[in-house]
């Protein structure tokens, strides 16, 4: 994680090489999720533009001891995308979302580096049950509102926000360099 | 758990997988700013683990067009000669006030600026703004000689012929409405102040104050101003104008709540707005 955290930490003091790098470590990853969320190519490249420039703007609070660097990079693209969603008011395109199977197998990991914090995610995700992995899936991967996994699945409104906060609260136990969430007094 | 607390937890689950209004945005950095023992990335980073891992899962990395790639390393340049640091903000507190009760009038006088009704004013800010315009970019100028701004601000009154002093309008927005002070602007020099009181603070991770210049006579477009942050436990601050163009005959400045490092585009609302006459 150490090589990897120096890439952002290496932007934030203004080392263009490291921005290059950035750009080719990570395009695919941003360009994914944008396409997952926006139809519309040319709107999806003008959100990734922004997503980079916030990366680029962001990059020195990056801290390694809260998660691994991709995760701070889809972070910051998750975040411009929904802002996006919600000017836009609208839900993911679903065609784009449920084109792609997926499975938390661990032996598919072609385009992300499988670092040790995301397989440890994946540890835990697997370690849920299916309904709990099912919201959390929809929310996160495929970008559906709460109420729209409340329709989907049948569940109570509030069994899904539920599931879907201890969800994130286990998942966050996990993220870091030292792991443990020991920063915050959530619970 | 207390109440708070799982109100904050349920706002900072709905932020980080669907988005929140902007009531709830200001209700969640409410409890943020009491609680103080949590972090507000929490739940949004340990979203985007959840998604990189079912994306590492199912192999999807989807490559990014080539023109794309070229631009985005084309803003990376320009980026890295247009630093988007938020301003110095000095809090003033208890610091002596400056003798200049007497010069802070309401800019009507010999103030070069042209005169017009704060409705009028305000109305043409809004829809400026509005309209989603476009701002270009340039370097920003250096702080005025790295002065300290609190006396930089009393000595542009003093000393410079030309100087406004054009107090805040009363906020049209409840969480605003508290807001008291300034606007100093001197337009030979192109140098300015805000002073303000009362400003809720922003968390800069996820928002940042930005200024706009509404100048007419320059461009229909409003003037990009700078970004600034009003961190917790300030009290009156002063804030340098980081005005990114020329401005020529300034009728209005507003501020408005942005996405870290501020946009070229914005749409409001208008939170604080100071006009001239």
């Amino acid at each position: 994680m150490t090589g990897q955290a120096s890439l952002l930490e290496r932007i934030g003091n203004g080392d263009q090489a490291a921005v290059a790098q950035c750009v080719e470590r990570y395009s695919g990853l941003v360009w994914s999720l944008a396409r997952r969320f926006i139809a519309v190519e040319a709107d999806a490249e003008d959100a990734v533009q922004e997503i980079f420039v916030e990366i680029w703007n962001t990059a020195g609070r990056f801290d390694p001891s809260k998660s691994a660097e991709a995760t701070y990079i889809s972070m910051i693209a998750r975040r411009r995308l929904i802002d996006r969603l919600r000017k836009y008011r609208r839900e993911p395109d679903r065609e784009n979302l449920e084109d792609v199977e997926y499975a938390l197998s661990g032996d598919g990991h072609r385009a992300l580096e499988a670092s040790a914090e995301t397989e440890k995610v994946v540890e835990v995700l697997n370690n849920m049950k299916p309904e709990q992995q099912q919201v959390i899936r929809m929310s996160t991967w495929l970008g559906m509102s709460h109420s729209a996994i409340a329709e989907e699945t049948g569940m109570p409104l509030g069994t899904v926000k539920s599931l879907l906060r201890r969800g994130l609260l286990q998942i966050r136990e996990q993220l870091g360099e030292t792991g443990a969430g020991d920063g915050g007094a959530l619970s | 758990m207390t109440a708070r607390n799982d109100e904050m937890l349920d706002l900072l689950v709905a932020r980080a997988t669907e988005g929140l209004s902007p009531e709830e945005e200001r209700e969640l950095e409410r409890l943020l700013a009491a609680d103080g023992a949590t972090d507000p990335q929490d739940m949004e980073l340990a979203a985007a683990a959840a998604t990189n891992a079912f994306a590492a899962g199912a192999g999807y990395g989807e490559e990014m067009p080539a023109g794309l790639k070229e631009r985005l390393l084309a803003d990376a340049r320009a980026d890295s000669d247009t630093p988007r640091a938020p301003a110095t903000v000095t809090d003033i507190g208890s610091r002596a006030r400056r003798n200049e009760g007497s010069q802070q009038s309401s800019g009507s006088g010999n103030n070069g600026l042209a005169g017009s009704t704060f409705n009028r004013l305000g109305w043409a800010a809004a829809a400026m703004l509005l309209v989603a315009l476009l701002v270009v970019n340039r370097p920003l100028p250096e702080e005025p000689g790295g002065a300290d701004p609190v006396e930089a601000r009393a000595e542009l009154i003093r000393e410079e012929p030309g100087t406004v002093v054009l107090p805040w309008n009363p906020p049209d927005i409840d969480e605003y409405a508290g807001v008291s002070g300034d606007v100093v602007w001197n337009n030979e020099k192109q140098e300015g102040y805000l002073r303000l009181a009362g400003m809720p603070t922003n968390d800069p991770v996820r928002s940042q104050y930005q200024l706009w210049i509404v100048d007419p006579e320059r461009d229909e477009q409003p003037v990009d101003g700078g970004v600034f942050d009003i961190p917790a436990g300030t009290g009156e601050v002063i804030v340098p104008i980081r005005a990114k163009l020329g401005v020529i005959d300034p009728q209005a400045f507003a501020i408005t709540r942005e996405q870290p490092g501020g946009v070229v585009v914005s749409d409001g609302p208008l939170l604080v707005v100071a006009s001239a006459g």
